[in-house]
């Protein structure tokens, strides 16, 4: 708020902006509260953001020079507010970052990441099909996820900390550059060993 | 002692080595510094790039929190020895891993401190952010110690010690070396110049050594010294010649310094002073010179001081036998260099004969103007003497001659009486002209004089004689320039005897001519008298002007026709000559007549100055009335001789005055008591007192008194005691009449103008 607060003194039409930043948080205060989204959640969307510092995508895959990165989520969306307030001001180089809720698969075809809820678990191989051959990183945080040609899930480590378990495979295979750095900190699987 | 006081090898020596070891020294310290700089720079750039790769590889073990890799990115350290510490602080900026990993958190900032590098007395840490995309995920810190740069540093210390060191040692060897190529003519010079001077030895030489400056500098030395060899061997020539010619003088000579202490003398000076050289060299000049001339010694001494050149003196010395001689002196000024009076030169020779014959000449001359002051009082006293007795004659012929009660015949016989007396007296007063002239006490009353008016006035006194010979006068008095400076009666008695002489020698009907010329040059003025008279022959134009000489024609039977005693033209050329002039005789022979020139210097800037209007001369007195308010005028006559006394006495009763006669002063006051006289008429030689006291008694007595003074003596000075004492006229015996009746008119003027202020 007081970002916000701090940019209504410069340009009113910002304020616009603002006002309508608040209603929509009121709005979406129906996905999930904050005070009720829980602390795993909330580090999940943090994390979701920064896979966007340690992945590079081509260039063909953005419509346009100023044309955002989207974050999407298919299915049941746990994150509400969080991951909203997580990506709000980031940037992937010089482009910004938004999150989509999609509703169907196609949706989520046209995102550059994409959390499959575990609601979507039963429908999972359909999505990762029809993901296939587009450079889009499908991340998940349920069992049988990289089994089923997922590229990242979110595991919970002994310490009750999240580790990250990539598919170094699949996500060459869509054409997606995933950064050393990030392959150090993550455990490196292949399908079958999920 | 003070570094340029040293010996120059030393100064050489330590100047070289000084240089050498300063340059050195600022090199070893550049060296160092930019040794210390390059180190920190390098630190700085490896701690940087170490901190970067680091920090690369921290960022995902930190965005996704594994400390375990973040560990094990730090544990990459160990590559590196001098990185004692390091640490990463997450983006909270708590402390998330360290290295080593056993490190205790108080060994390092509680919280990442500003970026940068800071460099510590042991150690240098760095801050640098860990920073994922445009994101800061942490912090690292990294602490390396400086243990390496100091060792490397002490390394570099010892080896620019080293090199110092031998460096210094090369440095003095070769200041060594180099001093000894500069010094060696140096010192070579210096020995030759100390034996020049202590030895006074010319004839060494330096040695030259090399062909630089210091080979120029020993040549134009050896020069130098050629040169005072040349010039001190001449002078020792000169100083030997001098020694000859100052010992061997005929001159005594000395010097003296300026207190007046002797420096230096010679043979003949110490011979002339009686004195041996040691005994003078001892003394001052003031012992040897007689008392009386000290003050002048050394008002000498002292003129020469103040700057005068030379000075001469007479002085006399005192011998050591006692005895006082005579010595001329001539005293110079020695100089120094600056010019400053240093010493005197005094040469002196000895003159006490010359003195001695002065003094004899002196005594011989004093004798010899006794002698002539006794021949001039006795000329004097005799002309008195002579005058007195014609007085009463002259006075009683002259009278007699002019009384018309006596036959014409005894007339003219007191008349020839009168002429002649005269004559004698005019003798008498030219031997006293001569005597006066030539001891010049004649005074000249010179003023500016018309020549014309003069030479008239002089024709008048002979017109009458001119007009008895029947002789002709031819006048051509031509020059337009006529004055000159002279006296009026002096000249008119020159003209006088001229003319006088011209008559008298001129036969009847023979003429004279007057012409007066300006001569060539237009400075002089020449009045020639010629006559046709007897002339005069070469013998006698010799001595015509010699006094007491006359023509032969005086010697042969004819001085009855001309007489005198060849005064006049001798008294006529001394007072020419008086008047700056000259005076010439001239005769083809005898017979032929004679021409007399006399030459006088004309008056420049004056054209003619009219001669003063003499007063009319009163009227004779036989006419006046003596006389004083109805009452006959009162004498009082003083004269011891007799016969003058009754001669004047007389002559007075005739002319009506009332004359009381005294013989002696005594006498003229005892009358003076009982009466009152108008007149004093006194002779100044009495035989109990003189004229003048009488006259200042009467005058102090009653004041109106007026007097005549008679007196044989008739020098100028006479006159003006005559003046002093009061007297109104000085009549010179013998009394002429006209000149008695001449001072009796003046003298009854003026007692008439007295009686009147009286009354």
């Amino acid at each position: 708020m007081e970002i916000l607060t701090h940019r209504i003194r410069h340009t009113w039409w910002r304020c616009w902006l603002a006002l309508l930043a608040l209603l929509t948080s009121t709005v979406c205060t129906h996905h999930a509260d904050a005070q009720t989204v829980s602390r795993e959640t909330q580090l999940k969307a943090v994390l979701l953001y920064n896979l966007t510092q340690f992945v590079e995508w081509p260039g063909s895959v953005f419509s346009g020079s100023n044309a955002p990165l989207v974050i999407g989520i298919l299915g049941q969306d746990a994150f509400g507010r969080v991951l909203d307030d997580a990506v709000r001001g980031e940037k992937y180089n010089t482009r910004p970052i938004v999150v989509r809720r999609c509703q169907t698969i196609e949706e989520g075809c046209s995102c550059q990441i994409l959390f499959v809820s575990s609601s979507e678990s039963s429908k999972l191989s359909e999505i990762i099909s029809q993901l296939k051959g587009r450079e889009v990183l499908t991340v998940g945080d349920f069992d049988g996820f990289v089994r089923a040609g997922g590229m990242i899930r979110f595991t919970k480590s002994s310490q009750d900390k999240i580790r990250l378990r990539i598919n170094a495979d699949a996500a060459k295979a869509a054409e997606l550059s995933v950064s050393g750095k990030l392959l150090r900190v993550a455990e490196i699987i292949r399908p079958e060993q999920d | 002692m003070q570094f340029r006081d040293l010996p120059i090898k030393r100064q050489l020596v330590g100047g070289i080595f000084l240089t050498s070891l300063c340059v050195l020294t600022i090199s070893c310290l550049v060296l160092l510094s930019y040794e210390i700089y390059s180190y920190k720079q390098s630190t700085t750039r490896n701690l940087s790039t170490i901190a970067d790769i680091i920090a690369a590889n921290s960022t995902a073990a930190l965005v996704f929190d594994d400390p375990k890799l973040a560990a094990e990115t730090l544990a990459g350290l160990r590559a590196e020895p001098e990185v004692v510490a390091g640490a990463l602080y997450d983006n909270a900026g708590k402390l998330y891993v360290t290295y080593p990993t056993n490190l205790s958190s108080s060994d390092l900032p509680a919280s990442p401190g500003a970026s940068g590098v800071d460099f510590e007395m042991q150690s240098v840490t760095l801050s640098t952010p860990v920073v994922q995309g445009q994101n800061r995920v942490g912090t690292l810190f990294l602490k390396a110690d400086l243990h390496e740069m100091y060792r490397r540093l002490t390394v570099y210390a010892v080896l620019l010690g080293l090199v110092l060191f031998g460096s210094g040692i090369l440095a003095y060897l070769l200041s060594n070396f180099f001093e000894r190529r500069i010094s060696k003519p140096l010192l070579s010079l210096a020995r030759t110049a100390k034996v020049v001077s202590l030895q006074k030895d010319y004839s060494v030489r330096g040695t030259k050594i090399n062909d630089d400056e210091l080979g120029y500098l020993t040549e134009a030395f050896n020069s130098m010294l050629d040169q005072i060899q040349t010039s001190h061997l001449a002078l020792r020539d000169s100083e030997a010649r001098l020694s000859g010619v100052f010992n061997q003088a005929g001159a005594g000579i000395a010097q003296c310094d300026l207190t007046g202490r002797f420096l230096l003398v010679n043979d003949r000076y110490c011979e002339i002073t009686g004195h041996t050289r040691e005994q003078l060299l001892k003394m001052g000049m003031q012992n040897i010179t007689h008392p009386d001339d000290l003050a002048d010694s050394q008002a000498a001494l002292g003129r020469l001081i103040a700057g005068t050149p030379t000075s001469i003196l007479e002085k006399r010395y005192l011998r050591a036998d006692g005895e006082v001689i005579w010595a001329r002196t001539s005293v110079a000024p020695l100089r120094d260099a600056s010019g400053k009076v240093e010493s005197a030169l005094a040469v002196s020779q000895d003159i006490t004969e010359r003195k001695r014959a002065e003094q004899e000449l002196e005594r011989a001359r004093d004798v010899a103007e006794r002698a002539n002051r006794a021949k001039d009082e006795f000329l004097a006293a005799l002309s008195h003497e002579l005058r007195t007795p014609l007085s009463p004659v002259l006075l009683l012929s002259s009278e007699l001659s002019s009384d018309t009660s006596l036959p014409e015949n005894i007339r003219a016989d007191f008349a020839t009486i009168a002429k002649n007396v005269a004559l004698e007296a005019r003798l008498i007063d030219d031997l006293l002209d001569v005597t006066r002239i030539t001891r010049g006490k004649l005074p000249l009353d010179q003023r500016p004089t018309n020549v014309h008016t003069v030479l008239q006035d002089a024709l008048a006194t002979v017109r009458a004689e001119l007009e008895k010979k029947h002789i002709a006068l031819e006048l051509d008095l031509a020059a337009d320039q006529r004055t000159v400076m002279g006296d009026e009666v002096r000249l008119q008695q020159v003209f006088w005897n001229i003319l006088k002489n011209a008559v008298k020698f001129t036969p009847d009907g023979g003429k004279i001519t007057i012409r007066t010329i300006i001569s060539a040059d237009g400075d002089d003025l020449s009045i020639v008298v010629s006559d046709t008279g007897i002339g005069i022959t070469p013998a006698e134009l010799v001595g015509i002007f010699d006094a007491f000489k006359q023509g032969e024609h005086a010697h042969q039977g004819m001085s009855h026709t001309f007489g005198g005693l060849g005064l006049g033209l001798a008294i006529s050329r001394m007072l020419v000559e008086l008047h700056s002039g000259s005076m010439q005789a001239f005769s083809r022979g005898r017979e032929q007549g004679a021409t007399f020139t006399v030459t006088l210097p004309l008056l420049r800037g004056v054209s003619t100055v009219a001669r003063a209007e003499q007063p009319p001369a009163p009227e004779n007195g036989t006419n006046a009335t003596p006389s004083l308010a109805n009452r006959p005028m009162t004498i009082l006559l003083v004269e011891d001789h007799e016969p003058t006394r009754t001669a004047v006495a007389k002559l007075l009763a005739r002319r009506r005055y009332e004359v009381k006669v005294a013989s002696t002063a005594e006498e003229a006051r005892r009358l003076i008591r009982n009466e009152k006289f108008d007149l004093l008429i006194s002779d100044i030689g009495l035989p109990d007192g003189n004229g003048y006291e009488l006259m200042r008694e009467i005058r102090q007595r009653s004041g109106t008194i007026c007097g005549i003074a008679l007196s044989g003596y008739g020098m100028d000075q006479d006159i003006l005691k005559s003046d002093a004492a009061g007297f109104t006229a000085h009549l010179i015996k013998p009394v002429r009449v006209e000149s008695l009746e001449n001072a009796l008119a003046t003298a009854t003027g003026q007692a008439v103008s007295k009686q009147n202020v009286e009354a």
